[in-house]
């Protein structure tokens, strides 16, 4: 008898947190508290992922949002604090910031690679919070979103995005299925006020242009790499249909440029300036919120298959992943140069 | 002057050949048709065309501009500093300009900006070196010029390294990596019609004062006693070979070695008096820079930037100078 | 033409090497500069050479100062020949001397064939004719240091200035660059010289200055200034100046006098 009242007792004990124990996407094990309140994101595609997935646990930005940006956000988390990116490339994150703001988790959303389990194995070492690793490649995001929430106690809203992006695939998928190889579009990624730098074909960069049905012109000839230069002479040898930029300098003169109207992609008007607020469609960072540049980019290059309009489907998005409700003119803003027949 | 005219008509030879070359090079097809009926201009022009006139012709002859002046910096600074180890970078004009660059792609300007700011800060480096250098009224004017620079140069390079932290590691980054290598991949006829005349400009007088500026390798006071007013001839080679630095980074980034090696060749070749060394080293220096953007835009798809090249071919021809073991530099 | 210093004062802005210095120079005369190491011999030369200013007084060209002219009007008046050195660059001996003529050249303009000509000729005059396409840096010292002397003759100056010219060189150089020297003398030129050897000054001396203690110690014909009591004063060690056979006088130490 006296035993079953000391168990009771000690189960009903307040602030006893019974670790759970949860495995990342690269194996590693973590134990975490019973209740997670506080979430750092450790980088900028984890604090996408964080914003939408459960914004109330945010406790700050690697990066502050700019002021253009803020306007697309809730209230509350655009005011939050900036801690600095913790891991990556370029971290500049103070180890005692991280401490002080005393998370109850910290994870990353991105490269699983041995480079990243170390750098994650080094801080959960140091500050003593649970890190996790989440695989941030497009197949496996929905898997890491639903990993994601459970560590969290997000379920719901985890569940409800992961299916959005599953769907969002599948529809393309479906409607590309019996797409002949030679009717696919070829694209060129744009970058930098020149327009000469791009993302080689299979590059994280370019992921969205590629998946949504186009090919990358940027044919990749080494292992590695994603960013790359090249002369306007060969954009001219590649002569791609269509031209993706989100450089506005870029953008503005491309049309008045007389070498790079050898382009077909400028002949045509093919050149589309990619929205950026609050996160880019198709990268900035490459994130869950390329999520709309695949429909975006899918219905750029093959209207025929894709005949909704995108004004619909970025307000039902940003309504769902960002919380916010954009008007008409908001949405003519964001889709600035985004659309067909715009010049 | 015992002239060795031969060895400057095969440098013109050799330019002449590398310019066809360069032409002749990318990864565009060119038809000779193309080529026909861009010098005959009739009707609309095909894409070939456009390529050549448009494309081509104003990477080879910027190409051609940045060697020339490049070079000819170099061999004025490493007359003017009694110096072969000497590079137009000695006094900060690069690496300042570099900063100028990476400042203007941090702050997203359009290209025409981070040119300007490139060119103005490469000039305002020089000119801060220039005013420290006097404000601080030694005898040795030289080694004040040259330590003042370093010391300039090194705080410009500091701060480089400080926007790179606070660039965007997605997308400035890699571009302000990329710039800091040198690239003429986007170059366009209306960079020419800026670059050229400043080239020039800063090319004229030091090709007018070349006997003089030669003078200068003797020292100060040697050249004073025999009757060049130094430093206001110092002046003017700095003034010079900064203008067409600043220039020519601005529109290519900084190239390294060009303006250290090219010098030393032309030395080898035609002997170290300014006279005779100044024409052979632009010739050469052209020569060579038309070969390195060639290679830039025809070993990969993807373009190789120009200051690795040159360190690849500069570095081994470096060692193999220090190990001729001769008396004095050529 | 004349050299003319008068109430010279030099030094360095903080630093007042030495003071009250007349002397004069004409055509066809040698002055000597004697002194112990450190009096101001070398800076005594750049003031005179306008290489650096006068703290006190003025030099003067023809009743010109240094100060009101430009340099290229100094160097056609006057030629430096400084101590035999090596240049970074392989210059030919050709080269070196071809820049003695810059003085004479206009601002834009380099040396032409009668250019080359005074050249040439020169180093005729001094016996290196064949040296002109030699490596500056690989010749003798006393070979570099008759270069210097054919640079300076070049400029066609009427007055040379000299920084001991037979410093390190071996005897029978010496000897050969202080022949040269009487013989341009003897032709008219005007020529200043700093030497460490006072038996130089006794060889080919018109006038002597001893430069020592801050100031102009004494400054006469040779048989008046250098005797054995200024020597022994200047240089703080007993000498003996002697008459030779020849009727030539030489300085010689007196280790053996006691007291």
């Amino acid at each position: 008898m006296r035993y079953g009242v000391v168990i009771a007792l000690l189960s009903v004990l307040p602030g006893l947190a019974w670790a759970a124990e949860v495995t990342d996407s690269a194996g590693r094990r973590a134990s975490l508290p019973d209740r997670v309140e506080r979430v750092m994101a450790a980088g900028a595609n984890a604090a996408v992922v964080l914003y939408v997935v459960a914004p109330e646990k945010m406790i700050g930005w690697p990066s502050a949002p700019r002021p253009a940006e803020r306007e697309f956000l809730r209230q509350r988390e655009r005011d939050l604090p900036e801690f600095g990116r913790l891991t990556g490339r370029g971290d500049t994150a103070n180890v005692e910031v991280v401490l002080s703001a005393r998370p109850d988790l910290v994870f990353d959303f991105g490269s699983v690679t041995p480079t990243y389990v170390s750098l994650a194995d080094r801080v959960a070492e140091q500050t003593g919070f649970p890190y996790l690793l989440l695989d941030g490649r497009l197949d496996r995001t929905a898997a890491s979103i639903r990993l994601l929430g459970k560590a969290m106690g997000a379920v719901d809203r985890s569940e409800a995005i992961a299916r959005y992006v599953e769907e969002a695939e599948q529809l393309i998928d479906a409607r590309l299925a019996d797409l002949p190889g030679a009717k696919r579009r070829r694209v060129y990624l744009a970058r930098q006020a020149n327009g000469l730098e791009t993302g080689l074909a299979g590059s994280i960069n370019t992921e969205i242009l590629e998946r949504a049905g186009g090919i990358n012109v940027a044919e990749r000839t080494s292992g590695r790499g994603n960013i790359a230069n090249v002369s306007i002479e060969q954009v001219i040898a590649w002569a791609p249909d269509t031209i993706v930029t989100w450089d506005a300098n870029f953008f503005a003169q491309v049309f008045s440029d007389p070498v790079w109207a050898s382009v077909p992609a400028v002949r045509d008007h093919r050149v589309f300036l990619a929205p950026r607020l609050p996160f880019g469609w198709i990268d900035a960072p490459p994130s869950i919120n390329r999520t709309i540049g695949l429909r975006w980019i899918a219905g750029l290059l093959y209207p025929e298959r894709f005949p909704e309009d995108i004004r619909n489907v970025a307000r039902d998005f940003y309504r769902l992943f960002y919380q916010v409700d954009v008007t008409a003119e908001q949405l003519d803003r964001i889709l600035a140069g985004a659309q067909p027949g715009h010049r | 002057m015992t002239a060795r005219p031969v060895v400057l008509i095969l440098l013109v030879v050799a330019l002449c050949v590398a310019l066809l070359l360069a032409l002749a090079s990318g990864p565009f097809p060119l038809a000779v048709s193309d080529v026909v009926h861009a010098l005959l201009q009739d009707g609309a022009p095909s894409p070939g065309e456009i390529v050549l006139l448009r494309v081509r012709l104003p990477r080879v002859a910027a190409a051609a501009l940045v060697g020339v002046a490049l070079a000819g910096a170099g061999t004025a600074y490493q007359t003017l500093f009694r110096n072969p180890l000497v590079s137009p970078d000695i006094l900060g004009v690069s690496t300042g300009a570099g900063l100028g660059a990476v400042l203007g792609i941090l702050l997203a300007l359009p290209v025409a900006g981070i040119q300007a700011l490139a060119f103005l800060a490469g000039l305002a480096t020089v000119v801060l070196v220039y005013l420290i250098a006097a404000a601080l009224r030694r005898h040795e004017r030289t080694l004040v010029l040259v330590l003042s620079g370093v010391v300039i140069g090194a705080l410009a390079g500091a701060c480089i390294s400080l926007v790179k932290i606070l660039a965007d590691p997605y997308d400035q980054l890699p571009a302000i990596t990329f710039w800091l290598l040198g690239s003429l991949a986007g170059v366009k006829i209306g960079d020419l019609a800026l670059v050229a005349p400043l080239v020039l400009a800063g090319l004229v007088p030091l090709v007018l004062l070349r006997w003089r500026i030669g003078v200068l390798a003797l020292g100060d006071d040697e050249a004073r006693s025999l009757g060049i007013d130094v430093a206001r001839l110092r002046a003017v080679v700095i003034l010079a070979a900064t203008l067409m630095t600043a220039t020519v980074v601005a529109v290519s980034g900084v190239i390294g070695w060009v303006g250290l090696m090219i010098p030393h060749i032309a030395r080898m070749m035609v002997g170290p008096s300014f006279g005779r060394l100044l024409p052979a080293a632009m010739l050469l220096g052209a020569s060579f820079m038309l070969l390195v953007d060639l290679l830039a835009r025809s070993l990969a798809r993807v373009e190789t930037p120009l200051g690795i090249l040159t360190a690849v071919l500069g570095a081994p021809f470096f060692l193999w100078l220090l190990a001729r073991d001769r008396g004095s530099w050529a | 033409m004349q050299l003319v210093a008068h109430d010279l004062s030099i030094g360095y802005r903080r630093h007042l090497v030495a003071r009250d210095i007349a002397l004069t120079l004409c055509a066809g005369e040698v002055l000597c500069l004697l002194g112990p190491n450190g009096a101001g011999k070398t800076t005594l030369f750049r003031t005179l050479l306008g290489l650096q200013p006068p703290l006190g007084g003025a030099v003067l060209i023809d009743d010109r100062p240094l100060g009101e002219l430009k340099p290229a009007e100094i160097a056609r008046a006057m030629a430096y020949v400084p101590q035999a050195h090596v240049t970074e660059f392989s210059f030919t001996v050709l080269d070196v001397v071809l820049m003695g003529r810059t003085a004479r050249l206009g601002t834009f303009a380099s040396p032409g064939p009668a250019d080359e000509r005074i050249a040439r000729e020169k180093l005729a005059g001094l016996g290196i004719a064949e040296l002109a396409s030699h490596d500056y840096t690989r010749i003798s010292g006393g070979q570099r240091q008759l270069s210097l002397i054919a640079r300076a003759l070049a400029q066609e100056t009427p007055i040379l200035v000299l920084d001991e010219p037979t410093a390190s060189l071996d005897f029978g150089n010496q000897t050969m660059v202080l022949g040269r020297i009487r013989e341009l003398a003897a032709a008219g030129y005007g020529i200043v010289l700093s030497t460490h050897d006072p038996d130089h000054a006794l060889l080919i001396a018109t006038r002597v200055a001893i430069i020592a203690e801050g100031g102009l110690r004494a400054i006469g014909t040779p048989e008046e200034v250098v005797t054995a009591d200024m020597l022994s004063a200047i240089y703080r060690t007993k000498v003996r100046v002697e008459e030779t056979e020849t009727g030539r006088r030489v300085c010689v130490p007196a280790w053996s006098e006691r007291s």
